[in-house]
């Protein structure tokens, strides 16, 4: 029986009307099919989602599928049925929200469920009950997910579940939780048969692909529906243009000169949304915009993923209720936190990517035949241009699909330690699981081999690895019974997250949030910085938390998290060069392209403006030393892979040192002697051969891998995050990934977790594929070389760039010999 | 052999040595400092696959030196073994064999703070443990690197780095030696060791250790 009487009704007592998508995917659900549902945000894929399991208990129970018969009956724990759904989010920010909307239709119907949350902020009095018996409903995060595969009775519990929901799988997919969450998926087809998995997801390029990923690697006849949902509205991006271009700044980040206009912007509605693209841009933001309208303190907030829950919950909740003019946010306001659509959205900074802006615009008018519109800020001058390019990409419905994650060993080794605890596995069992997913589909027979010597299965000659043998073999079954590893298993589980992160509290009173430990470690007792919107005098650290008190209103340091940049996305960059072409033939399409006509003026009559089939190469002679400017226009991941390989293959030519940086513009090669750049031209320098043994070689010049191993070592279980209130002891046995990557490379080099390290550098940090189609378009290219007198437009952006990473050929010694000791601080 | 650098300290003559240790030729000692043998094997006893082989590279060092150098004493500047769950038989026997190969070297530690939890090495090892300082005129050799009156000190404990620039923002961070007015400290001698940034004086003296080489560095300008 798939009458769907009961979900009709109750939308109609709703005074709605079903999509035709949510009937879809209804359907689908009840006649047994998995699927994915691809929308914007705001346009009812929850309930799509939802509606599916409650048609199908509600027929379970009463075959006319009628909700008359069902009887409100005090709920307890013990009576309620087992649990039949889970809901899997990428934000713990969303459980509660989550929460929210899925009560509404079991409140009005009496359906008997009982519906929580488990999340990292649950309480211990509740994680004990659930670990006695779940909820029939089950909100969680791909963490929680994982460590209740670590429960003993992991089989029992997932006995009768029905439907597992992906929240926001786009944001997921192509990241190791997303991959977590695919091993975790595998786990629940082998453990509960019964289960349809539905993910949703916002329209992104490669929906397939997401569908894969999700439901597995499937024969055809059970891949899985994609349903369509709700047509996005019509999308609108113009941008703040400063009053006089040529004084913008070329490069730079606060962009002040703006804050009257943005303040403006937010005055002209009742209510604003400020994106940013990363946290410490929320906490400048919210200052700037403070500073100039002291008045708002209280009706203005802001909102990123590194707040105390409880501070996002206030602020969600004044959204909700309209209670705040402004939020300055990040992603973390992206997805489906559930409010209604503001008046303004704005974008701080590069939009970087056609997909991020359309979903960051869908904030705003959701009313019918309602436009949703982005005002995009630039903070340098170069950003306008970006903003032009989006709106092209737009039009031509340019949306970047997800880069997918490539069998990463460090995840693998994670959840072949939590199957082992929650019940155990036969090897070939689990390899067999593990081959469904997308992203271990491929995996080797002697990587699983090494990835089990890895987790300690003690198949490794005992003389190597004596002290090593963590898992036990009990009936055929690998299975860890050491409490001790257990517990460290379990507290490292969170880890792909984030690095160590230190919790900010008042000496007195609440939490604020948390903040990366490396930000911490640089602060001195009486120091003073911004966090959650307030100015902090940092007093200690003590049981992983740092100590703070409320300090004076005065200039302080900004947190910065790490992995905060986002690159420029391959789509973007190619409209980039589109739009930069055509200003260099004297085209000047739109108002972001005429407003900087005189900027790109001064950089044709200084150096070129580069067409589209050109390679622009600056060489500048200052104080510093010798620049190169490259400019291949591909976005700074693949900018950073070049860079190194540049400097590599002049470094071959002669003894020379570089230190490098990149944007999503270009490069800088900066070295102390003139480097060979047209030896190099001639010789290959942009070729795409010999890029196999190139650039593995300029990788480990640059140092990259062992940038990489850092989060590899922390989810291999390596580097142990540390208890909370760890003794000295602990501490003891801390070592850092550093550390780890140079002992292993003397004396273990061919671990696969350095292979790994490698190869994510090359597939996820470079995008290996677009490294090599780059190649191939510059070496077709036209090269221009310029000889500036100054800084140009274009490159200064680059010059204040701060992350730099070097490629030497000199003797270490040689180079240390025209080097003196840094003084960190400055006297007085 | 490597590269060595001879420094006057307190009006002795010491030879430091690129393998991160020092030697004193007048009173025949080999000074190690912060060697924390079985660190990788506390590591493996806790579940976490830290490489193996750590403990006897470190040996073989040591080996070389004393074959270079022909020290009647070797002193341990402290942190002698790494942690309690290190204390293994292969450690303990991998450290005896190796002290069956200099029968007739005196070995001396000077106990640091790993040391006071790690606990003292067992006697088969063969090496006299003592709380610091222990005074040699005109040095005092301890663990701490806290001025002792009257006398010199050499210690360890901090696992010294220098930050070096140059031109062309060209940064780079390296073990060091660096002796101050009263007290000299040497780098951590131990493989599966990591450093912290010094911040030294104007009068410090500060030799790096680039490869192969002991370098003297100066001090650059002062900059914010």
């Amino acid at each position: 029986m798939n009458s769907l009487d009961a979900a009709e009704h109750w939308f109609v007592s709703k005074g709605w009307t079903p999509l035709d998508f949510q009937r879809e995917v209804w359907r689908a659900f009840l006649n047994g099919e998995s699927g994915l549902v691809h929308a914007a945000t705001g346009t009812g894929k929850t309930l799509a989602a939802w509606w599916g399991p409650l048609l199908e208990w509600l027929h379970e129970r009463e075959p006319s599928g009628a909700s008359a018969g069902v009887v409100r009956q005090r709920l307890r724990r013990a009576n309620a049925p087992p649990l039949r759904v889970l809901w899997i989010t990428p934000l713990r920010a969303l459980a509660a929200d989550t929460l929210k909307s899925l009560e509404v239709p079991i409140n009005d119907l009496g359906i008997p469920w009982t519906l929580e949350a488990r999340t990292g902020d649950t309480k211990p009095g509740m994680r004990a009950r659930q670990g006695k018996r779940l909820p029939t409903a089950l909100v969680t995060t791909p963490e929680s997910l994982t460590l209740l595969l670590t429960q003993p009775n992991a089989r029992e519990l997932f006995g009768d579940l029905r439907a597992v929901v992906v929240d926001e799988w786009h944001e997921l997919m192509g990241t190791k939780r997303g991959v977590q969450v695919e091993l975790a998926l595998a786990r629940i087809r082998t453990l509960a048969p019964r289960a349809r998995t539905w993910g949703l997801s916002a329209t992104i390029g490669n929906l397939a692909d997401a569908r894969t990923a999700l439901l597995g690697n499937l024969p055809s006849a059970e891949r899985g529906r994609i349903i369509k949902g709700a047509e996005v509205k019509a999308v609108v991006v113009d941008s703040l243009i400063p009053p006089v271009a040529e004084r913008f700044p070329w490069a730079g980040h606060l962009g002040t000169q703006m804050v009257p206009q943005v303040v403006a912007a937010i005055e002209e509605g009742a209510s604003s949304i400020v994106f940013t693209n990363t946290r410490s841009q929320t906490e400048i933001w919210y200052q700037a915009i403070l500073a100039q309208r002291p008045e708002w303190a209280g009706s203005i907030a802001l909102h990123h993923g590194s707040l105390d829950r409880r501070t996002r919950d206030w602020v969600e909740n004044g959204m909700r209720l309209g209670l705040l003019r402004c939020v300055v946010a990040t992603s973390s306001l992206d997805l489906g936190v559930d409010f209604s659509p503001v008046d303004r959205v704005l974008q701080i900074g590069s939009p970087k990517g056609v997909a991020r802006i359309l979903q960051r615009a869908g904030r705003s008018g959701h009313r019918p035949g309602e436009v949703s519109r982005v005002t995009c800020v630039p903070t340098n001058a170069l950003e306008l241009i970006e903003v032009a390019a989006v709106r092209d990409g737009i039009e031509r419905g340019a949306i970047e699909g997800r880069l997918q994650v490539e069998a990463p060993l460090d995840v693998l080794a994670q959840h072949v330690v939590s199957v082992a605890l929650g019940g155990g596995f036969v090897p070939n069992e689990l390899l067999a699981e593990v081959r469904t997913t997308r992203a271990f589909a491929e995996l080797t027979d002697a990587e699983w081999e090494w990835t089990l010597r890895f987790v300690g299965t003690g198949g490794e000659s005992l003389a190597a690895y004596p002290e090593y043998a963590r898992l036990e073999l009990e009936h055929g079954r690998y299975v860890l019974t050491n409490r001790e590893q257990a517990r460290r298993h379990r507290m490292s589980i969170g880890t792909i997250v984030s690095d160590a992160a230190i919790v900010v509290q008042f000496l007195r009173g609440g939490v604020l949030g948390s903040v990366e430990e490396s930000f911490v470690a640089r602060l001195k007792p009486g120091e003073r910085f911004f966090f959650a919107g307030a100015p902090l005098e940092f007093v200690r650290v003590r049981d992983m938390r740092a100590w703070v008190r409320r300090a004076p209103n005065t200039k302080g340091a900004i947190p910065r998290w790490m992995g905060s940049r986002l690159p420029l996305s391959g789509e973007l960059a190619h409209l980039l060069r589109g739009r930069l072409g055509e200003a260099a033939d004297d085209v000047y399409r739109g108002a972001e392209l005429e407003s900087l006509r005189g900027l790109l003026e001064i950089q044709r009559k200084w150096s070129a403006i580069p067409h589209a089939d050109e390679l622009l190469i600056e060489r500048i002679k200052s104080r510093d030393g010798w620049h190169l400017f490259i400019y291949p226009l591909e976005g700074r991941l693949v900018h950073e892979g070049l860079a190194a390989l540049f400097a590599y293959r002049m470094s071959r030519i002669r003894p020379i040192s570089f230190v490098m940086s990149s944007n999503d513009w270009g490069m800088e090669l900066l070295s102390p002697e003139e480097a060979p750049l047209e030896e190099a031209l001639a010789g290959g320098l942009l070729s795409p051969e010999h890029l196999a043994d190139d650039i593995p070689a300029s990788l480990n010049a640059a140092e990259m891998a062992r940038r990489q191993f850092r989060e590899i070592a922390r989810v291999a279980g390596l580097v142990f995050p540390g208890f909370p209130r760890a003794g000295k002891t602990a501490r003891q046995l801390q070592a850092s990934s550093g550390l780890f990557f140079d002992v292993f490379m003397k004396y273990e080099p061919d671990n696969l977790l350095l292979a790994q390290a490698h190869r994510e550098v090359l597939e996820r940090q470079l995008e290996r594929s677009r490294l090599g189609t780059t190649l191939q378009r510059l070496v077709a290219a036209k090269v221009v070389v310029t000889t500036p007198k100054r800084f140009s437009p274009l490159s200064f952006p680059l010059l204040v760039d701060r992350t730099r990473s070097k490629v030497s050929s000199e003797k270490l010694s040689d180079r240390i010999k025209r080097m003196q000791l840094a003084l960190e601080r400055a006297a007085g | 052999m490597s590269n060595t650098a001879a420094s006057i300290v307190a009006g002795e003559e010491l030879l430091l040595l690129a393998e991160r240790a020092v030697y004193w030729p007048r009173r025949e000692m080999l000074l190690i400092a912060d060697p924390h043998f079985g660190k990788a094997a506390s590591f493996r006893a806790l579940g976490v696959r830290a490489p193996v082989g750590t403990t006897a590279t470190s040996l073989g060092r040591i080996s070389r030196l004393i074959a270079a150098h022909d020290p009647k004493r070797l002193v341990f500047l402290g942190d002698f073994l790494h942690a309690r769950e290190g204390r293994t038989a292969e450690t303990f026997a991998t450290l005896a064999a190796w002290r069956a190969t200099h029968a007739t070297l005196e070995v001396w530690l000077v106990r640091g703070n790993h040391d006071r939890r790690a606990g003292d090495p067992p006697g088969e090892v063969g090496i006299e443990c003592v709380d610091g300082p222990v005074i040699d005129p005109p040095f005092a050799l301890t663990h701490h690197p806290i001025a002792v009156m009257g006398q010199y000190v050499l210690a360890g404990h901090i696992h010294p780095c220098a930050t070096l620039r140059g031109a062309a923002r060209q940064r780079e961070r390296l073990p060091c030696f660096w002796f101050g007015a009263d007290v000299g400290v040497l780098p951590a001698f131990g493989e599966f060791t990591g450093c912290a940034s010094i911040d030294p004086s104007r009068g410090d003296s500060v030799w790096a250790v680039a490869g192969e080489s002991v370098i003297r560095v100066t001090l650059g300008e002062q900059h914010t």
